[in-house]
């Protein structure tokens, strides 16, 4: 496992900070979810993330040895394969056998379709939503919400968007609750160290994915469902909006500076 | 015909067309052009995994070529109950045999037969437990009981069944 466990293949990764303007999102490939001194704090981060640095076969000539058939030693690609034929909760269960897997589930690829099948749609925290995205990252390009009834809100989904998934394509949200019609804004969290990017503007979101599609109730007042088209589209609602009322669970939203 | 040597000096003659299922041998005798007795060395793969990748190779050596580039995009969570008969039957091995033709495939660039042994390994994951899944492999958990105690946190929501 020693090439796979270790830090490197991270070097992109930019620094933390504390400034968390949305100036700097664009630049973002894979960023951090999580801080580290809290309690989720390296599930993306240096450690556990190691990069997308394939095992070729002849890179790992342990592995490939006779009589080494064991999952415990399959390269990097190979559980990566594995996974692939996962759906969301197997992939996650999977994900705490040991660390190489752990590495494997987090790499992007993994995550440029996300739904969720109808039995645990339901009960799906909008912190597991968040740090799916994060995993997706520039890969994600689909993401459906569909029944995610236990998510209050969406407006960390629409930042996180803007954040981290520069390529979703389409983002289906029916069934999650509306926007507030009161303005709402990202307030930066109060105990101190926490980095929450802050004052983020649903037209920051429109700047920095503007090719993101929403097939939304929120659009209507009446929740009903409108054909797909461009966040510009829906009206007032767009106006400078602030939130108030983030609900991140255990997943905080950082910044990625 | 193309001489094959295993990783424990067994040569093994098989058809150019049995052959070149392996991207690795394809490349390999393309670089080496018409080099009639050339051997080609495959120092990852034992004789008895060689001999049962070839199997595979044989009867699948009239099936159309996968696409080169595999598309990483997109869902394509790929249905693993779709898995033919023969290759059941092909791949219906011990785990230890099963991992290592997934390896030999993964070295000799056979991508139909990776992705049937990854299949195969994914519906035995399928609805296990994390620790039903260790036992199933015998992989040791190297988290820190604080790391596990972490995910584990964070996966609750899905591991409810």
């Amino acid at each position: 496992m020693t090439h796979l466990a270790s830090g490197s293949g991270s070097s992109s990764r930019p620094a933390r900070g504390s400034a968390g303007r949305h100036a700097s999102v664009r630049a973002v490939s894979h960023p951090s979810l999580f801080r580290h001194d809290s309690g989720v704090a390296d599930v993306v981060s240096n450690k556990w993330a190691v990069g997308h640095q394939s095992a070729s076969p002849l890179g790992a000539p342990d592995q490939a040895r006779r009589g080494n058939g064991t999952a415990a030693t399959l390269p990097h690609d190979v559980c990566l394969a594995i996974l692939r034929h996962l759906g969301i909760v197997d992939r996650l269960v999977a994900s705490r056998v040991c660390r190489a897997w752990r590495t494997a589930a987090v790499c992007p690829s993994l995550w440029a379709a996300i739904s969720f099948t109808h039995a645990v749609a339901h009960r799906v925290p909008l912190g597991a939503v968040l740090r799916l995205m994060a995993w997706g990252s520039a890969s994600l390009v689909h993401l459906d919400l569909r029944g995610c009834s236990n998510i209050a809100s969406i407006e960390p989904i629409l930042a996180a968007a803007a954040m981290f998934a520069p390529n979703l394509g389409h983002l289906d949200l029916r069934g999650l609750a509306p926007l507030p019609r009161r303005p709402f804004a990202f307030r930066p969290p109060t105990n101190a160290g926490t980095n929450i990017m802050s004052y983020l503007m649903v037209q920051h979101v429109v700047a920095v994915a503007p090719g993101l599609r929403v097939r939304s109730s929120w659009a209507t007042r009446h929740g009903e469902v409108v054909p797909s088209g461009p966040i510009v589209d829906a009206g007032e609602e767009r106006r400078q909006v602030t939130i108030e009322d983030v609900v991140l669970g255990s997943a905080p939203l950082c910044p990625i500076v | 015909m193309v001489k094959l040597l295993s990783s424990d000096n067994e040569k093994i003659t098989v058809a150019q067309d049995v052959a070149v299922r392996s991207m690795l041998i394809k490349n390999m005798l393309e670089d080496i052009g018409d080099a009639e007795d050339a051997e080609i060395p495959l120092p990852n793969v034992t004789a008895r995994v060689l001999k049962k990748v070839i199997e595979y190779c044989e009867h699948h050596k009239n099936d159309p070529m996968p696409p080169a580039e595999e598309d990483e995009l997109g869902d394509e969570r790929r249905r693993s109950d779709d898995i033919d008969e023969w290759d059941a039957d092909y791949i219906d091995v011990e785990q230890e045999l099963l991992f290592e033709i997934i390896l030999a495939a993964n070295y000799m660039d056979i991508k139909p037969l990776l992705d049937l042994g990854c299949k195969t390994v994914a519906n035995m994951i399928k609805g296990k437990t994390t620790e039903e899944i260790r036992k199933t492999f015998n992989i040791t958990c190297d988290f820190t009981a604080e790391e596990e105690e972490q995910i584990r946190r964070e996966n609750e929501w899905a591991e409810d069944r």
